[in-house]
Formats: structure tokens, C-alpha cells, sequence
């Protein structure tokens, strides 16, 4: 690490603070978790509140509470809220403080980021309420089909808060799904092998690919929307050659993985908390991490479900709906596994079992709904009907919603050192099911009476109006079911019963320390044998039957282990630049949304602030010697947002190439555009790639001159490069409003020139940082192997920089086809 | 399609399915009525191919549903902690776990297959094209081939004709749907879709907007009139005729109005000045059950109501309110109820 002296106090804290700049800096992977789950819940209650309202609205037909504009806005802020603000978030809290717990870290992989993914949540939730205060509010759905979405049919700035407001939390979850990732890769306590992680680590890890695969397909649609409300191009727009079903394409590519990021670490939540309420081990424990990653992977594959009614070709919606059909399979083998486990235990019917045993019974109707939905003709009839209204609320409210109860219940314990009230628990379970059965099987009903979705009111003489009345009182009833939960919370945050370090008496390594645990989380490790570890600790000599691949040898004794979990002495937990890099993400979001020269303030406070992150001594909680890695953390990381970067191109240039096959229209050497300087370009990047590649291999070997000077090279290709790209621009001819032509030049190579500028500051920051490094640190540069193992300082952000460089390389020569060759 | 098997005389398997299927949603349904648009309530052939697919598959999945609450409730009764009470320490077992994962498997694939099946079924229809339906933020634009005249949020179509309609929008996506008669289909600007279906009873039917279109969309529904052969052909010819002249002082001086006011840089009503093409066309507005797309009968009062304010009635409207005295209103209505 290098050391860069900074004024001591400016960013980092080393006496513990207290009060509002505790909430404010703090970066344990435990604070952060309650700050997601806090901030949830008070969405989850807005969210509810805006619901009850809307089933007010319809509860009787010519009802007058909510004005059409009022209540469209309700159904949209309503899905945003439960989906971006709630659901996501809540399994995101509980991820971030039991993860690591359950795994015998001492913190995530990088603590600053998790905290900056938090205030972004926090930020991008925040600005899109501001809307309420000037008229900026989302009218037109959470799923906001084009052109509806256009300036010319929505005129109000609603649709473009809730554009910047989305990409905003999108960053935050592709920083925490990489966050996770490394977490699990690499801060496994010795003897956690990948099988033995407990299955909400490992639901939460496959989740963690879900979102960096599928966010970036919504950040395109976003962007496409975002130039066609601000700077007229036609992406979504016939008139000018777009087509709104790229809308449709890349939304629900993105749409039907969230759904299951939004159930995934529900089901490892299941997985937890039924064997321990059945004393028995998790039945088919292979056959439920299996069934995770097949879930997982068919989620990709299933969602023009939601576009049967589009007029795509019948073998496509064939495809789609054998797709998804199947993955009912492996949702249902998860159901089976869940009664074999209860099956022949002792069960012990607490709260978080009581809304387990609920989440059985009604996410069942949800998954046999769906099955019934995946099959075309029947979507037909009911797509876009309270039908599928019904269903995604069976699902993610007796699905997710009631895990989440479950979860609060079952973990409370453990963050507070308080139990909460299980009778009160009790209340609360049997007053929610019967509001959840009473607001959604009704609406079952009104789905296959024809009732369309998104309706302010209806008419008395549909036939729609008694069920219409059922919902509606169930909805209070729901209301009802979290007033008891609120009260249960408040009353035993301040007077609960102590809970001790393990009040159920569970099996996995979060109940084998404090209530709450302290920084750094454990101070002795039980040494893990199996996928059990408290089992073990807690039945010496009477170890559970292992599965099959469970029998991976553990190197280090129990002294050694203990003695590697000593948390560093200098550990920090404390910093401001996660929030004012939140901040700083905030101006260039409302920038967007005014005068680019507030992004570009935040652009330079970003700058700024991005310095100081990697200049800064920053101490992780992680034990000094590591596993052997091939790649350093920063390296890896990198590498998954990569990853991810490649889809968001990939989502851009389908949507282009769609656009140029419908229309016909050619670039490139067929067409308009001049490609000699296109090609020397081409040329001056490769150049530039290689010489990357030899700064990374001199780095390794210590070479540091060398290192110095390919760095040097790379960077100037890079600006030659950009000079030749901005030339190009600016003799053009036509702009980026000019219609297809337009819109393919300067949004793909536009994006790719973006990303070149990212890598040559990062590339300038290393030639900085490596003049500095040189002379002071022999040893490091000697052994950078070791260096590298620890994954931290200039090593690691080599490795990164040069890898982001290669993909920066990679993507140039794709764009470059398309945009010119074709 | 037009072979016997596939009127609404059911089958003995049918009534069964229906019949579970009722008992099964009892509760449900108790809200049902004749005037519902439901999917269930089937007046063609493709509709009937789609609920007898629902019932069946209903049929089985409840079996299914039946099967993991009745395991459900055994174990919460048989397993419950006692003092003597021993969990045993089972992690799996192969054949189970193979048999769970194999049945399902199985009666998805059953699933696939009837769905295949009836999908076979419904796509393909005559390849001519009888109709071309255009939705507006919020109303349907009818045109008939072979015809030069227009109508609004009615469609009249003839019994026992399988017909193809084109389904195109004007400015957002909207959504064809009549569950009685057809499955839905997108409207989507730019593009030409398709809907096929052969209705066979006689009847109005309720058609609603599927596809949330902005502020009115709860109000953008549309009627369609299936009619015995010879009606339909005399309503057709009636259409294609121009607008009846006004008689009667009221009548025209309500037409001298409305060519004068706004009104023409919207409507059209042939053989008259109006011409213009943003809103309903109106030659044979009192032929028709209901105005601003089945939100107001077509009466009096409300053709007087709905011109005074079109926004009170429709919030956000696209119709501008045009001042009129009462008098020229009520001679307006006079005009517009001898449009037949």
C-alpha cells in the first residue's frame, strides 16, 4: 500500500463517531445492511400507503379520490417503489449483514463501495420522490412502454426523473452484485468450500450474476429514452425509423431476470430458515443449489413471455413459452426439498416458520399461475388483465414479501440482541394472510372477466364491481397486518427480550458470535468441516451425513485459523467518500435532468473524489494472508464489470442493428461516412492495447522502468486515438438528432469514446501513482507477486486498468463493424 | 372453421372441466355476469379452443396445488414439535428427488404440448384483410376494405365469417382485445399487426384497450356487434352511404354550426364540409349504442354533456371543449341524432 499522505482527518475516521456521522461514514458491512433494511421498510410503508389508496379509488365503480393523471401516477410510483425501493433493497440488507457473517469474513470484499451502493439506493429513491414536489412524477407505468414514454405523449419531466433516478440505483446494484461476488470468492473461512456456503450465500451469489447481466440491458433502454426526450433523436420512434418494441426487448430482458433477483435470495432465506425450524438438515441440499443455477440461467431465456401478444413470430413465442414452463421445474423441486425437510423434523411453529409455511402455501398458487400464463393462447386472453396483476402479487408479496417477514422475524435477534414479540408475530402473520388471500385471489377472478390493468375506474355493469369490493377491504386488512409489525419492531428495538448469541439454536456461523457482533465479527472461528459448522461445534463426534462433494480437506489447524481471524489492528470502518461520491453521482444525475454544466460539476467533483478513494490508506478488516488467486481484487472486480459492460454494448448495438435491418440502412464504406481515419484509428487503439499488455507483464515482473513507459505509450495512443474520434465528430456533417444515421454514429462510438476517456484517467492516475511508488517501495516491487496476492494498492489497480483497457479495445472492434463495415 | 363441432354446444369432458372449474372458483366468479367480457363467456371458435385449453390445464395444475397443500397440512399436524419428538437427520434421497423433479417435468411437458396444440388452432385465417382498426389515445378508428367509410368504437362484423383485421395505432402502443371473440394483440406504431377469428353468436360484445395508453385508457372501449349475415349487410350498406341531410330547423341550423365551429378540424362527416381526420368520424354517429368510446350512451343528455365538456367527463381528453351557447348545443344534438 502506498503512502500517500492526505490530511488525517479529512476522509476517514479513526475514533469511532457517533450519532448522524456514524450513520453518515460508516462502512461495516453490518451498518450498511441496516441502512438498506431501515430505508426499505420506510419505502415498503409508502409503497403500501400508495397501494391502499389505489384499491380506495377502485373499490366501488365512478369512485372520485384519485383524478386519472393521480392515480396513473399511484400505479407507477407504486411498482418503482416495491420493486426498485423495497424488494431489492430488503434482500440486499439482509445479503449484506448475513453474508459475510455466514461465511466467516470480516467485512465485504471492498466496504467502501457497499456503502456507496447504499447512499446511491438512498439518493436514486430520494430524487424520484422529489418529483411530487414539482410535478415530475412517473405517470405511465413501472414498465413505461414507448413512445408513451416520448416528450411529444409525455411532456411532464416524470418519465426522465424516473430515468436518471433507475440508473442511479442500477449502479448501486451492479456495485454490490461484484461486491458480493468477490466477497464470496474470496473471504471464505478455511474450510468453506464452495458447496459447504450456506444456501442463502449462495442464492445471494447466483443473484449476484442475475444483475450484472440484466441491469445493463435496462441502463440501455433507459439511455435510448433518455436521447429521445432530450436531444430528439428516434430510437422508440417511427416516424423517425425507431421502433417501440426495442422497448419491449431490452425492458423485459432485463425485467424477467429482476423478477427472480427479486425471489433468488428469498428462496436461499427459505433454505435457512425452515431447517431450523424443523431441526433437521436442508433435504437435497445438491439437487437446491443446482436448482438455483438453473433458475438462474433460464431466466435469461423466458422473457418475451411478457410480448406474446406483440405479434413476434410463433416460433419464437414457442421457444419462450417451453422455456418458461421449465423453469416451473426447477421452482417446484425447490417447494418439494422445503416439505422433505420439514418432513419428519420437530417443528417448532414461530413466527419466521409460521410465514415460511405461509410462503409455501400461497407463492404455490403464484408458480401454478404463472405456468398457466407461460402457455400463449391463455396469455392471450388474460395479458395485461388484473389476472397477471394478481400473479405478480402472489408471488412477490406471499413470496418475497412474507420471506422478508419471515427473515425480520428470524434475524432480528441476531442485529439487535432483542427478540421481537412472537405473539404480536403471530398477529401479523394471520392478519397479512387474510388481507394478502382477500386484496389478490379476487383479482384472479376479475383477470378472467376481462378487467384490463391500469384502470382508474370501471363501470358498474361489467360484473367487476363485487370483487372489485373484496380487494379493496382486503387491502386494508393488509394495512392492518403491518401496523402490527411496525409496533412489534418499535416496541422491541426498546424494551424486546435479550436474545442472546443464538436463540434458535441454528446450525450456520452468524448464530457462533455476538448479538450483535462486533467489528471485525468474530473473534475465535469455529473451524468449518462441513456445510454445518455449528452442528459440528455443537455435536462433537456426531457429524451430519455429508453429501457427496463435502469432503474437502482444510490445511490449517484450528490455532492457525483462529490466529488468522485477529482482526488488523488498524482496521477502518469510518469514511466520508462513499457519501460525497453519492453526492457527487446526484449532481451529475440532476445535471442530466437540467444543464450539463451541473454534470459536469459532478463529473470534476467525481474526479476528485475517485483521486482521494485510491490514493487513500484504507485498512479492509480482511486477514492478512489470503487464498491463493489468480487475479487480484480490484482485477476480478473489474473483470465482472466488464461483464457487465459487455451486455450494456451488446443491448446498444442490438437495438442499432434491429433499427438498420428494419430500415435498411448502411453506413459505413456502403454509405455516408469517410473510413480512412476510422481505420488509422483502429489501428492507433490495437497499438495501444499492446502496449497495455506489456506495461501489465512488466509490472509483474518488477520491471518498473519499462512499466512507466508502456504506461506512457498506452496513454498517449489513447488521446490520438480520441483526437481522431472528436475530429470525426466535428466533421460529421449531421448530428446526433439527424435520424439513424445520426443516432448509430454518435450513440455507440459516442458511449465507446466515453468509456476511452474513463481508461485514460485511470491510466494517467497510474503513471502517477507508479512515479510515486517506484523509489519507496522496494520490497513491493520485488515481490509483486505478493503484492498481487493481496489484491491491493498498485497492483491491483494495474491489473484493472490494463484489463478495462483490453475490453475498452475489444468493444472498438465490434462497434467499428457495425458502424463502418456494415 | 365453420364445422358444427366447434359451436357452443359442449362436450361431455367440457362440462366436467367447466363444472370443477367453477366449483373451484365459486367465490370467484360470484360476481359473474352475462355482461362481463369474460374469456369463458366464448362466441367463436378460437375463444372456445382457448377456454376448453384453460380448463384442462387448470385441471391439472390444481391437482398439483391440491397436492402440495395437502402435504403441507399433513406435516404441519403430524410433525409438530412434541416432547418426544426426534428429527431425523435426512438429507435426500435419490428417488424421491428424482420422482419430484421427473412428474413435473412431465406434466409440463403435457402443459407444452396441449398448448402447442391449441396455438396450432388459432394462428392462420383467411389471408385477405376485412379490417383495419386503428387505435388513437382514446378511440378506435374502424375501416372496412372494399368500403371508403369510416366508423368509430364500433365494429359490426357478420356472423359466421372467419375475418382478418390489421391492427396499426396512431401514436402509442394500445391493445385489441375482446376476450369473448379473440385473444389480443398488440397495437403498435410503426408496425402492422394481425388478428384472425371467426365469430359465431350473435351478439354485442364488450372490447377494452389492453395496453396502458396514457390518461384515458381506463375510458377507451370498444363494442363489437356480430349480426345474422343479412343485418350486417344492410347496416354495411347503410354506412356506405353520406351523411343524411338535416331536417327540421333545429337540425340545420345545427348543421350550419358545426361546419362553422372547430369541430371540422377533427371530424368527418361525409357529403358535408367537415373533413378533417384527428377524432371519430361522424356520418353515422346516431346509428351508433354509445359515444366517447362506450363511456356515454348515445343519448340526448349525453351527447349535450359530452360537447359541453368533453374534459369532465374524460379527464385529459384530447377533444377541446368549444364554447357554445345552449341553444346552438341543443341544436348541434338535434343535428348529430338524424345522423343514422
Amino acid at each position: 500500500m502506498t503512502d500517500v499522505t492526505l490530511p488525517r482527518d479529512f476522509a476517514y475516521a479513526r475514533s469511532e463517531p457517533h450519532g448522524l456521522a456514524a450513520w453518515l461514514m460508516g462502512t461495516d458491512h453490518k451498518h450498511v445492511g441496516l441502512q438498506y433494511m431501515a430505508t426499505s421498510l420506510v419505502f415498503f410503508c409508502i409503497g403500501a400507503a400508495i397501494a391502499i389508496t389505489m384499491r380506495t379509488q377502485t373499490i366501488v365503480p365512478g369512485m372520485k379520490l384519485l383524478s386519472p393523471e393521480d392515480y396513473n401516477r399511484a400505479f407507477s410510483i407504486h411498482g418503482t417503489t416495491m420493486i426498485f425501493l423495497f424488494a431489492m433493497p430488503v434482500l440486499i440488507g439482509f445479503a449484506n449483514y448475513i453474508v459475510p457473517l455466514q461465511i466467516g469474513a470480516r467485512d465485504m470484499a471492498f466496504p467502501r463501495l457497499n456503502a456507496l451502493s447504499y447512499w446511491l439506493f438512498l439518493f436514486g429513491g430520494l430524487l424520484l420522490y422529489s418529483g411530487f414536489l414539482y410535478g415530475g412524477v412517473l405517470d405511465t407505468g413501472w414498465f413505461s412502454y414507448a413512445p408513451l414514454t416520448e416528450r411529444a405523449f409525455s411532456p411532464h419531466d416524470g418519465v426522465s426523473v424516473w430515468i436518471v433516478a433507475l440508473t442511479m440505483l442500477g449502479i448501486s446494484s451492479v456495485a454490490g452484485a461484484i461486491n458480493f461476488i468477490m466477497t464470496m470468492i474470496r473471504l471464505r473461512a478455511p474450510g468453506m468450500s464452495w458447496l459447504r456456503m450456506p444456501l442463502f450465500c449462495q442464492a445471494t451469489f447466483v443473484n449476484s450474476f442475475l444483475i450484472l447481466f440484466a441491469f445493463p440491458s435496462l441502463t440501455a433502454a433507459l439511455a435510448l429514452l433518455y436521447l429521445d426526450r432530450f436531444y430528439h433523436t428516434g430510437w422508440y420512434n417511427p416516424a423517425r425509423g425507431g421502433d417501440p418494441i426495442i422497448w419491449e426487448h431490452l425492458f423485459w430482458f432485463f425485467g424477467h431476470p429482476e423478477v427472480y433477483i427479486l425471489i433468488l435470495p428469498a428462496f436461499g432465506m427459505m433454505s435457512e430458515i425452515v431447517p431450523t425450524f424443523s431441526r433437521k438438515p436442508l433435504f437435497g441440499r445438491t439437487a437446491m443449489i443446482i436448482s438455483i443455477l438453473v433458475i438462474g440461467f433460464l431466466s435469461f431465456l423466458v422473457w418475451a413471455h411478457h410480448m406474446f401478444t406483440a405479434g413476434l413470430p410463433t416460433y419464437f413465442n414457442t421457444f419462450m413459452a417451453a422455456t418458461s414452463m421449465l423453469i416451473a421445474i426447477p421452482t417446484g423441486v425447490k417447494i418439494f426439498n422445503w416439505l422433505a425437510t420439514m418432513w419428519g423434523g420437530a417443528l417448532r411453529f414461530k413466527t419466521p416458520m409460521l410465514f415460511a409455511c405461509g410462503m409455501i402455501a400461497f407463492f404455490t398458487i403464484g408458480g401454478i399461475s404463472g405456468v398457466l400464463q407461460a402457455s400463449v393462447p391463455f396469455d392471450w386472453q388474460v395479458n395485461q388483465t388484473m389476472f397477471i396483476v394478481a400473479h405478480l402479487h402472489n408471488v412477490l408479496f406471499g413470496g418475497t414479501a412474507f420471506i422478508a417477514f419471515a427473515a425480520v422475524y428470524y434475524w432480528f435477534p441476531k442485529m439487535t440482541g432483542r427478540m421481537l414479540s412472537d405473539r404480536l408475530g403471530k398477529w401479523h402473520f394471520w392478519v397479512i394472510s387474510v388481507g394478502f388471500l382477500m386484496t389478490f385471489m379476487p383479482m384472479y377472478g376479475l383477470g378472467l372477466l376481462g378487467m384490463p390493468r391500469h384502470q382508474y375506474t370501471y363501470a358498474g355493469d361489467l360484473g367487476w364491481s363485487t370483487l372489485e369490493l373484496i380487494s379493496g377491504i382486503g387491502a386494508y386488512i393488509i394495512g392492518a397486518g403491518i401496523v402490527i409489525f411496525i409496533v412489534n419492531i418499535v416496541r422491541s428495538l426498546l424494551a424486546g427480550e435479550p436474545a442472546g448469541d443464538d436463540p434458535w439454536d441454528g446450525w450456520t456461523l452468524e448464530w457462533a458470535t455476538g448479538s450483535p457482533p462486533p467489528h471485525g465479527n468474530f473473534a475465535t472461528l469455529p473451524f468449518v468441516q462441513s456445510d454445518l459448522p455449528l452442528w459440528d461445534a455443537k455435536h462433537p463426534g456426531q457429524p451430519l451425513a455429508h453429501i457427496a462433494s463435502d469432503t474437502q480437506p482444510v490445511n490449517e489447524t484450528p490455532a492457525e485459523v483462529a490466529a488468522l481471524h485477529a482482526e488488523p489492528a488498524n482496521a477502518d470502518h469510518w469514511t466520508k467518500l462513499p457519501l460525497l461520491t453519492a453526492i457527487a453521482v446526484l449532481v451529475v444525475g440532476i445535471g442530466l435532468l437540467t444543464s450539463l454544466l451541473v454534470s459536469a460539476l459532478g463529473i470534476a467533483l467525481l474526479l476528485i473524489l475517485a483521486g482521494l478513494w485510491m490514493s487513500a490508506r484504507w485498512t479492509v478488516p480482511e486477514p492478512p494472508v489470503m487464498p491463493r488467486q489468480r487475479f487480484t481484487a480490484l482485477g476480478s472486480g473489474i473483470l465482472l464489470l466488464i461483464g457487465s459492460e459487455t451486455v450494456l454494448f451488446g443491448a446498444l448495438i442490438g437495438a442499432d442493428l434491429h433499427l438498420r435491418v428494419h430500415s435498411g440502412l448502411t453506413l459505413g464504406i456502403h454509405g455516408r461516412l469517410p473510413t480512412t481515419l476510422p481505420i488509422v484509428n483502429t489501428v492507433i487503439l490495437m497499438t495501444s492495447g499492446i502496449a497495455a499488455h506489456y506495461a501489465l507483464t512488466s509490472y509483474r515482473k518488477g520491471r518498473l522502468a519499462w512499466f512507466r513507459a508502456y504506461i506512457t505509450a498506452t496513454v498517449i495512443l489513447g488521446i490520438a486515438f480520441l483526437s481522431g474520434q472528436i475530429w470525426e465528430y466535428a466533421h460529421a456533417g449531421f448530428g446526433l438528432s439527424s435520424g439513424l444515421t445520426g443516432e448509430s454514429f454518435f450513440t455507440l462510438p459516442g458511449l465507446h469514446g466515453a468509456h476511452v476517456i474513463v481508461g485514460i484517467l485511470l491510466l494517467v492516475y497510474l503513471m502517477v501513482r507508479a512515479a510515486h511508488d517506484g523509489p519507496r517501495r522496494p520490497t513491493e516491487t520485488a515481490g509483486t507477486a505478493g503484492a498481487i496476492a493481496r489484491g491491493t494498492g498498485t497492483a491491483g489497480m494495474v491489473e484493472a486498468a490494463v484489463y478495462y483497457w483490453h475490453f475498452v479495445d475489444a468493444v472498438w472492434v465490434v462497434i467499428f463493424v457495425v458502424v463502418y463495415l456494415l | 372453421m365453420t364445422d358444427d363441432q366447434q359451436t357452443s354446444r359442449h362436450t361431455g369432458r367440457t362440462i366436467v372441466l367447466r363444472a370443477l372449474f367453477l366449483v373451484a372458483f365459486a367465490g370467484g366468479l360470484a360476481g359473474c355476469s352475462t355482461q362481463s367480457p369474460s374469456m369463458f363467456q366464448t362466441r367463436s371458435a378460437g375463444a372456445h379452443d382457448i377456454a376448453v385449453l384453460t380448463y384442462t390445464m387448470f385441471a391439472i395444475l390444481s391437482l398439483v396445488l391440491i397436492t402440495v397443500w395437502s402435504l403441507l397440512a399433513y406435516i404441519i399436524i403430524r410433525f409438530r414439535e412434541r416432547p418426544e419428538s426426534e428429527a431425523s437427520h435426512t438429507r435426500g434421497n435419490m428417488t424421491i428427488e428424482v420422482l419430484w423433479t421427473a412428474i413435473p417435468a412431465i406434466i409440463v411437458a403435457v402443459l407444452f404440448a396441449l398448448t402447442m396444440q391449441t396455438t396450432g388452432k388459432l394462428v392462420g385465417g383467411p389471408d385477405s384483410v376485412s379490417l383495419t382498426v386503428t387505435g388513437h389515445q382514446w378511440w378506435w378508428q374502424v375501416k372496412y376494405a372494399g368500403a371508403d367509410f369510416e366508423t368509430a368504437n364500433e365494429i359490426h362484423l357478420p356472423a359466421g365469417t372467419a375475418i382478418t383485421a390489421d391492427l396499426l395505432s396512431a401514436d402509442v402502443i394500445h391493445q385489441f382485445s375482446c376476450p369473448q371473440v379473440t385473444g389480443k394483440v398488440q397495437m403498435i406504431p410503426g408496425t402492422v399487426n394481425h388478428v384472425s377469428f371467426l365469430p359465431i353468436t350473435a351478439g354485442t360484445y364488450l372490447g377494452v384497450c389492453a395496453q396502458f395508453c396514457g390518461v384515458q385508457h381506463a375510458h377507451m372501449h370498444f363494442l363489437l356487434i356480430v349480426q345474422p349475415p343479412a343485418q350486417f349487410a344492410t347496416w354495411f350498406k347503410n354506412q356506405m352511404k353520406p351523411a343524411v341531410s338535416p331536417t327540421g330547423a333545429p337540425a340545420i341550423a345545427g348543421a350550419t354550426a358545426v361546419a362553422g365551429l372547430p369541430c371540422s378540424s377533427c371530424h368527418t362527416i361525409r357529403g358535408t364540409s367537415l373533413q378533417g381526420t384527428h377524432g371519430p368520424d361522424l356520418t353515422h354517429l346516431a346509428s351508433r349504442t354509445s359515444i366517447a368510446a362506450v363511456t356515454l350512451s348515445n343519448t340526448s343528455a349525453n351527447l349535450r354533456r359530452w360537447i359541453a365538456d368533453p374534459n369532465a367527463v374524460k379527464p385529459g381528453v384530447l377533444m377541446p371543449t368549444v364554447p357554445v351557447t345552449p341553444q346552438t348545443l341543443d341544436e348541434i344534438v338535434a343535428y348529430l341524432e338524424e345522423l343514422k
